[in-house]
């Protein structure tokens, strides 16, 4: 298990360098003028320059990137010749537009992001596998007919719409919640009601919509699994329903389902886009998106890095719970 | 939101503005009654449709409460020397002050006062050197007296453009510098010569040239005083020191920001600022489309809210909202400092007659309709805007001879059969601007005039157009830094001749001298009628561009708002003469 530990992590830095490196390409190699823009009214070249330097953007690609990663486990010397000061590691560098630590930012919008994540996951895994393993159960029946509806319309709809349909009805119209606030970080920040409403919305968007999906593999899996042989067994030994359903059944159904979670968790912790803008969370996959609009590249590429490292981690926690779950895939 | 980002604001059709529809609300009546409580709302100053001018619930003096802003991105910079932008610069001026201020009360005329001098200028002969005595009993928010030469060196700041970026250049461009100085840091051992402090209470500027306007150049935050002990270099951004009626109490970027009052600012000594509410609550990372719900909904604490955002934020959707007599009665509007245009690149469209053709052929009230219409703006025939309009002597518009709505058929017959393709530029995630394009294409086509639209990277729009290769046409615009011509004739019409000025139209390459001779000269001696006949007649017999839409500022505030109206300088909700009912 050690090895197989130590193999994974070391697969998730090369992935990451990996990452990291085509990412720095695509932004800091691309066509735009980072320098040039930034530069407004009463801009000359003389100014266009010094805001290359001030911006790091004078130095050769290479040793732009290797400062950056150097940065990154050690921290850096950053800014212009009269303007130089430390960047602590993790050093993700300086936001073009303001200067501001991009970890600063990071450390910000986490929280945001994690609130939105951990919540909008517990709700879909928890009822889509749930809906889904009492769809199985009853298939045919109206339960059964009942979530296959809801699902194809959680598949069907899109994140803007719902979120701003429940905006409009339940914090608009009918005032049962109150607008997302920013000061809301976490449940002891102020306190779990409050966390709770403020984000419950964008975790209901999410859930339905994701969700979904949980409902439909949940119950596909659960037929395919409550027919086998083992099943049959179980049953003919006399075990109580419950036993042979959630434990024999379930657990064997729901190995694909943790793939899955593993790998929609990853993405939700990089930042849920459309989710974040429409509740006004500045999470990370909000403060992406602004700092695309920007140009801020330093941003742009520690969210995107940030993302490769929660997808590609929740990728070796799913491999791990399948050696949990599965006892063959331990053997193996 | 700030006065580049207007620009590209517009252009990149991010904005409300940008994909706002044709807007029936533009008609809804601005002048209604006020809301509950408090004086009734004054009237549109010209009782006009699109409610500019108005103040909601005017000549409220009550002091206290706290004023919420609800924003979507954060500011870029709060440090006087890099802070550049309408939606910073109308806080900052909470903050900071400067040695001469411009007074621009909603609904009332811009005008130049002193601020933390104790009068306006006093010029030399020839108008090089400007020298300015200072109030006494001036204070920084930790008690410091302000002297001249805190003032100093936020004047030297400015020349360390290695390391704010993105400041005014007034400073650098204007003053004598003969010894090459380049900033606190890089000449660390110079001397500002441009800027002597005799004594703690005189400051003298002494520019390269005659500089008439002075008083109103030395409005802008360079001159916002700096105490050389707190300043340190980019993190003054999170902190900068008070020297105004509020202090920062608290500083979350992409979170949040506190303005307190600043004990050690004495109102005295400051009759500029009201100084209001207690405190102002600015809260960021707010959805765009939220914002603009909740100032409409106006529930707990959104009545005492107001924002700084672009269009007040207000979306399509919510437009026909603003007819509701609740909501009307707390919409206001004001023109912007902005001026759009479409530029007619003279050294690619070289004949005079195609670029009066092209003119004469486009509709601009159809381009006023793309803005979102008379709410968004209207038809402008200058590259005047309306704010320093009121100020000019005997102003007069050039007289274009053009239909607003256009007139292929007569720009037809001027081509007289002459066939002409031209490339117009638009940034290639623009919905407005692709938008106008079309409609420019349209009507170009029917005066027989082929127009080919090339879609230019967003990141590079304004770099293509300030290039040695630019579009035909394409879509600009300029916002004032001050309300006189100077501040707009000579960057929009004059430009350096090597480019490098905002001046997009490659006017300059026209080698035409004399013309920017003129231009100096007239700078010179201040006479802004002069400057303005100038511009007259580039704009209607050279044709370098075509003047589209004046750009207004609608906002709604929330019912406890007091005093609200739309500032002229920033185009923005103003928040100096801003009260609370509490």
């Amino acid at each position: 298990m050690l090895r197989f530990l130590i193999r994974r992590f070391l697969a998730l830095i090369a992935l990451l360098i990996a990452t990291s490196i085509v990412t720095f390409l695509l932004f800091f190699a691309g066509p735009s003028d980072v320098a040039a823009n930034s530069c407004g009214k009463g801009c000359t070249p003389e100014r266009i320059q010094q805001a290359r330097v001030a911006l790091g953007l004078d130095k050769p690609l290479v040793v732009q990137y290797l400062e950056y990663m150097k940065g990154l486990v050690a921290g850096r010397e950053m800014g212009p010749p009269n303007g130089r000061y430390w960047c602590s590691w993790p050093c993700f560098g300086t936001s073009f537009q303001n200067n501001r630590p991009v970890w600063d930012i990071i450390k910000t919008a986490l929280p945001f992001t994690l609130s939105i994540a951990i919540g909008a996951a517990a709700i879909f895994l928890i009822f889509g596998v749930g809906i889904g393993v009492t769809a199985a159960l009853h298939r045919g029946k109206w339960p059964d007919k009942v979530a296959v509806a809801i699902s194809s319309l959680g598949v069907s709809l899109p994140a803007p719409f719902i979120g701003l349909l429940f905006l409009w009805i339940v914090v608009s119209k009918w005032q049962l919640l109150p607008y997302t606030s920013n000061t809301v970080t976490s449940p002891w920040n102020p306190d779990p009601w409050t966390w709770f409403k403020n984000y419950l919305l964008a975790w209901l968007t999410l859930a339905l919509i994701f969700g979904a999906n949980y409902v439909r593999l949940t119950r596909a899996n659960m037929i395919e699994t409550m027919g086998e042989d083992y099943i049959r067994t179980a049953r003919a030994k006399g075990l109580p329903s419950r036993t042979v359903t959630l434990k024999h059944g379930l657990r064997a159904a729901i190995t694909p389902v943790v793939t899955v979670f593993g790998l929609d968790l990853g993405a939700l912790l990089g930042g849920a886009v459309l989710t974040e803008t429409i509740f006004s969370v500045p999470g990370l996959g909000r403060t992406a998106v602004n700092a695309t609009f920007n140009q801020d590249l330093p941003i742009v590429m520690a969210v995107v890095l940030f993302s490769a490292f929660f997808i590609i981690f929740a990728n070796i926690i799913v491999d791990i719970l399948y050696a949990v779950i599965d006892p063959r895939v331990r053997l193996n | 939101m700030n006065r580049r980002r207007v620009m590209v604001a517009t252009v990149a059709g991010t904005a409300a503005v940008a994909l706002i529809a044709a807007c029936s609300s533009s008609k809804s009546n601005n002048n209604g009654g006020g809301a509950s409580g408090g004086a009734s709302s004054a009237p549109a100053s010209a009782g006009n449709a699109a409610g500019l001018g108005k103040v909601i619930q005017p000549g409220y003096t009550t002091k206290g409460g706290t004023v919420n802003i609800l924003s979507d991105a954060n500011f870029e910079h709060l440090d006087p020397v890099n802070n550049y932008v309408t939606n910073s610069g109308e806080l900052g001026r909470l903050i900071y002050r400067t040695l001469t201020f411009i007074e621009d009360t909603p609904g009332g005329k811009p005008a130049i006062k002193p601020d933390l001098a104790e009068n306006l200028g006093t010029p030399s002969a020839d108008k090089k050197t400007w020298t300015y005595k200072l109030r006494t009993g001036l204070k920084f928010e930790d008690g410091t007296p302000i002297t001249s030469k805190d003032i100093k060196y936020a004047v030297e700041r400015s020349f360390a453009t290695d390391i704010y970026k993105d400041g005014a250049t007034y400073m650098t461009d204007l003053l004598e510098n003969p010894n090459g100085y380049a900033g606190p840091y890089a000449s660390p051992t110079k001397d500002l010569e441009g800027v002597q402090t005799p004594d703690d209470n005189t400051i003298v500027f002494k520019y390269a040239s005659a500089q008439p306007e002075s008083d109103w150049i030395l409005s802008l935050f360079y001159t916002a005083p700096v105490p050389k002990a707190k300043d340190d270099k980019q993190n003054y951004d999170f902190h900068p020191v008070s020297s105004g009626p509020y202090k920062i109490s608290s500083y979350t970027p992409d979170k949040s920001l506190t303005l307190v009052r600043n004990s050690n600012w004495d109102p005295a000594s400051d009759p500029n600022r009201p100084a209001l509410p207690d405190s102002f609550v600015e809260t960021f990372g707010i959805d765009l489309p939220t914002i603009s719900q909740r100032l409409i909904a106006d529930q707990g604490a959104d009545k005492n809210a107001v924002t700084l955002e672009n269009s007040g934020a207000l979306q399509n959707a919510d437009l026909p909202k603003i007819k509701d007599p609740s909501v009307n009665a707390r919409f206001t509007n004001g023109a912007t400092p902005c001026v759009d245009y479409e530029v007619l690149n003279v050294q690619k469209i070289k004949d005079v007659n195609v670029r009066k053709a092209i003119a004469m052929a486009i509709n601009r009230q159809a381009i006023a309709t793309v803005y979102g219409g008379a709410i968004f703006g209207s038809v402008i025939d200058t590259i005047v805007s309306p704010s320093i309009q009121s100020t000019v002597p005997n102003f007069a518009p050039p007289n274009l001879g053009l239909k607003p709505t256009g007139d292929p058929a007569a720009a037809k017959a001027m081509l007289n059969g002459q066939s002409v393709t031209i490339h117009y530029g638009v940034a290639n995630t623009s919905v407005k601007q692709k938008t106008v394009a079309t409609q420019i294409q349209n009507d170009l086509k029917a005066a027989g005039i082929n127009v080919v639209i090339d879609q230019i990277p967003q990141s590079s729009y304004y770099k293509t157009l300030r290039s040695s290769s630019p579009p035909d046409m394409a879509r600009a615009g300029w916002c004032w830094d001050w309300p006189t011509m100077a501040s707009v004739t000579p960057p929009v019409l004059g430009g350096n001749a090597d480019l490098t000025s905002w001046n997009a139209n490659n006017f300059s390459m026209t080698k035409d001298t004399t013309v920017f001779k003129n231009i100096a000269a007239d700078v010179s001696s201040a006479n802004s009628s002069g400057l303005n006949d100038i511009t007259n007649q580039q704009l209607s017999q050279v044709w370098p561009l075509l003047t589209t839409i004046s750009s207004n500022d609608p906002n709604v505030v929330g019912s406890n708002i007091r005093n609200g109206g739309v500032s002229t300088i920033f185009g923005e909700i103003d928040l100096n003469t801003m009260g609370v009912q509490h």
